[in-house]
């Protein structure tokens, strides 16, 4: 099948075109991946802003043994390869493992954790340089005025809304097109633990170019979208 | 001192591994002006800092009318009975009337009753029409203005300036400091002054200490300090020709002149 015949590019193109179909009619499997991944990615990704971000702050703010070691830990956890991540992961939730007694493997709970750890380095280390771009003053002016601790995380918080917002959709970004981890940790189960990922590896490797197609324009628009916000963002913030 | 408002007695502080201020005493009474003067890299606003509790002691205490800072007040209710502006304006997101309330907000107070109390000092401080503005769009002098009303709106007992005015340009920092003075002379607060000009030191300060390199030099009025400063170092700061005590001979004459003329410039600011 040469790359230049005539059959090779109507099959794709009848494959794009019921991907696009399969989109537009609401295909309740396709629609069900997608709901799936992004109620998986969205949750871990603001389960590390739950704690990721205050880490950033503890991190930021508190002058202890290690404290560089930790930073660099987590400038390494962007680089953090999923699969690895997957396999640790899948390790510790075997039946006999130490959180085997939780049931989770094969689970989507098992791949929001796969995910979180994924994305929390990413979302500590922007909290981290968002902060030490503040004047330094501003939080001895705002303990000046009388804020208490949790006050002063708030009120600074605040003050770095948009990058803790690129940092957000950056985390989200990353795990939402990740495959490694979400494959290991969930099984790609219907119904269940398949997402667009893992679903686009599944259809590619049985023949099913259309649906992998209509999960990959999905997954392209998700990231593009997020890209898109991020710029705008960036944009915008410089102008504020 | 019994009555003081304020009492530190040997604070020291270090800062970037070399000590940035050596044990140190000071003192502040209720409606008393102290100015802190001295040249860049004295310890100025180290001093400003560790008395305001923001900086670790490395030694001594703190204390507010006869309580000791981290002993029997923390920090929190400290900082709820003081008020600190800084060079910079250090806004934050919002509008000037958002800015103005915050550290009443922080303290609990209602919408209401916080704008009961920012409005008139929104008006003292001249800024009543831009309450609604966004806090990007103020000049500098603006910005110093609702950096000032967010500090006296909290009615403190310790108002601490650290060069409010450095970054104004000459024109605006005269009339603020005109202002400021008028302020300091109705409300009833201590107020810790940093700066580097004398002719403000002169305009606002019942007291003024010379400091540097984290050491205290001299105390007394400003007259004091630069009609008769105790060492050729003092002298050379103030930039006054005459040395009190003869043991201090090398003093520059030429910077005698400049003595005069910030004296001078204390009656034209006060015009």
């Amino acid at each position: 099948m040469g790359a230049g015949s005539w059959d090779y590019w109507a099959e794709i193109g009848q494959g794009f075109a019921d991907a696009v179909l399969l989109l537009v009619t609401g295909d309740p499997e396709t629609w069900g991946i997608i709901r799936q991944s992004l109620s998986i990615s969205v949750s871990a990704t603001l389960v590390s802003m739950v704690f990721g971000v205050p880490l950033g702050f503890w991190i930021a703010y508190s002058r202890f043994p290690g404290r560089g070691l930790l930073l660099a830990i987590c400038n390494t956890g962007f680089g953090l390869p999923p699969v690895v991540v997957g396999l640790v992961l899948s390790i510790l939730l075997l039946r006999h493992g130490p959180l085997g007694y939780l049931n989770l493997r094969f689970t989507p709970y098992a791949m929001v954790i796969g995910q979180f750890i994924l994305s929390m380095p990413i979302i500590i280390n922007l909290t981290v340089v968002a902060l030490q771009q503040l004047d330094p003053k501003l939080r001895l002016q705002i303990k000046a005025l009388g804020a208490s601790r949790w006050q002063t995380v708030w009120l600074l918080s605040r003050e770095i809304r948009l990058p803790l917002l690129v940092a957000y959709m950056a985390g989200f970004g990353a795990v939402v097109s990740e495959v490694g981890a979400s494959q290991m940790l969930g099984g790609n189960l219907p119904g269940s633990t398949r997402v667009l990922t893992t679903a686009i590896v599944m259809e590619t490797g049985m023949g099913h170019y259309d649906r992998a197609m209509a999960y990959g324009i999905v997954l392209l628009l998700l990231v593009a979208i997020v890209v898109g916000l991020l710029t705008w963002v960036q944009q915008s913030g410089g102008r504020r | 001192m019994t009555n003081a408002l304020l009492q530190a007695s040997g604070i020291s502080v270090c800062r970037g591994g070399r000590v940035a201020l050596q044990p140190t005493d000071f003192v502040a009474r209720t409606g008393e002006t102290v100015g802190i003067y001295g040249p860049n890299g004295a310890g100025k606003t180290t001093l400003l800092l560790a008395l305001a509790g923001l900086l670790p002691l490395v030694s001594g205490t703190i204390a507010l009318a006869g309580r000791v800072l981290g002993r029997d007040l923390t920090p929190l209710a400290y900082h709820r009975r003081i008020a600190a502006v800084f060079q910079q304006p250090l806004l934050l997101h919002g509008t000037v009337a958002h800015n103005v309330g915050l550290g009443l907000a922080l303290r609990g107070v209602g919408r209401y009753e916080r704008w009961a109390r920012v409005e008139p000092v929104l008006q003292q401080l001249r800024i009543a029409h831009l309450a609604d503005r966004n806090v990007g769009t103020l000049s500098g002098g603006e910005a110093q203005r609702t950096s000032l009303a967010r500090a006296l709106v909290l009615n403190p007992e310790i108002l601490y300036l650290d060069e409010p005015f450095a970054a104004l340009d000459q024109p605006t920092r005269r009339r603020l400091v005109r202002e400021l003075a008028a302020v300091l002379r109705t409300q009833r607060m201590a107020t810790v002054f940093v700066t580097h000009d004398l002719a403000e030191a002169s305009a606002l300060c019942d007291r003024c200490l010379i400091l540097d390199a984290g050491v205290i030099l001299q105390e007394g009025s400003p007259k004091e300090v630069v009609d008769r400063p105790q060492t050729a170092r003092i002298a050379e700061i103030v930039g006054s020709e005459y040395v009190s005590n003869d043991a201090a001979p090398g003093v520059d004459p030429s910077l005698g002149s400049r003595a005069g003329a910030i004296l001078d410039s204390k009656g034209d600011l006060l015009t």
